[in-house]
């Protein structure tokens, strides 16, 4: 397995990768049902195989350049609700390296101070499933 | 294929000599030297150390964070015209532009000031740091 430049990963709109961007995450999460009672001797039991609230959050930081997200983001007309979104993981691998999907970003920030750059973070949470090619 | 870290300190300078220049007072990256080993530079004057950059990459873009010191120096016992010729260069650069080739200034601002007593001359060090990306 070839070990990945945290720069090569990629968080792309529409194709174009989101420009400044100096950290990119991908967290995906979800909650086991428990189904502990009495009979389980103090220890938690989980019900097997099956998955609640499963979602994806796909985060970037770095140094704004490019007002796409910002555009969306600052824009009450906009519904934040991004369909076009593709995370392609570091590793130049063959097969099984971009995931997309629907996403809602539901938060964006900046933080402008006097000694430094314009920087950003931005933080995506899927809706409904999404796909790994 | 030019490489990049020459490329950036190179425009990084050839910017800084220019626009230093309209103060109207020798700037120097090299200061000329005679023979016999003493200084060969006219007083007053500006002197540009070499740079010293830092990456600031992103995962899209080049960049550098560059700091740069700035010496004027002067001849005499008092600090105040040396002193008034760090608030020029002050002027020129703290939130000033330049113009490089190839790369694009962000952010220039002086960091820290302060002067030498070098017996007889004046250092006066004026500490700039710059945000440049690749244009």
């Amino acid at each position: 397995m070839a070990k990945g430049a945290g720069r090569l990963a990629l968080l792309k709109k529409a194709g174009t990768a989101i420009a400044g961007v100096k950290v990119s995450t991908m967290d995906c999460e979800g909650t086991p049902i428990d189904v502990s009672d009495q009979n389980s001797s103090g220890m938690v039991q989980l019900l097997a195989g099956v998955f609640t609230g499963r979602q994806m959050t796909l985060g970037v930081t770095g140094v704004e350049a490019d007002e796409v997200l910002r555009n969306i983001a600052a824009d009450p007309s906009q519904q934040l609700y991004l369909t076009d979104l593709t995370f392609v993981f570091g590793n130049a691998l063959a097969a099984k390296d971009t995931i997309t999907g629907d996403f809602f970003m539901t938060k964006y920030g900046e933080s402008a101070a006097d000694d430094g750059a314009v920087t950003f973070s931005a933080t995506f949470v899927s809706s409904g499933s999404w796909t790994l090619t | 294929m030019a490489d990049i870290r020459e490329s950036v300190l190179t425009a990084w300078q050839a910017a800084l000599v220019d626009k230093l220049a309209g103060i109207g007072k020798p700037v120097y990256t090299v200061r000329p030297q005679a023979a016999d080993g003493g200084s060969d530079a006219d007083y007053p004057h500006i002197h540009l150390d070499p740079p010293v950059a830092t990456a600031w990459d992103t995962s899209t873009e080049d960049g550098r964070d560059i700091v740069q010191r700035v010496h004027v120096r002067w001849r005499g016992q008092s600090l105040v015209p040396g002193q008034q010729l760090m608030a020029e260069v002050y002027d020129l650069l703290h939130h000033g532009d330049l113009e490089m080739t190839g790369w694009r200034l962000v952010l220039l601002q002086l960091e820290q000031e302060f002067v030498t007593d070098l017996g007889g001359s004046f250092d006066g060090v004026c500490e700039y740091r710059g945000l440049v990306e690749k244009s």
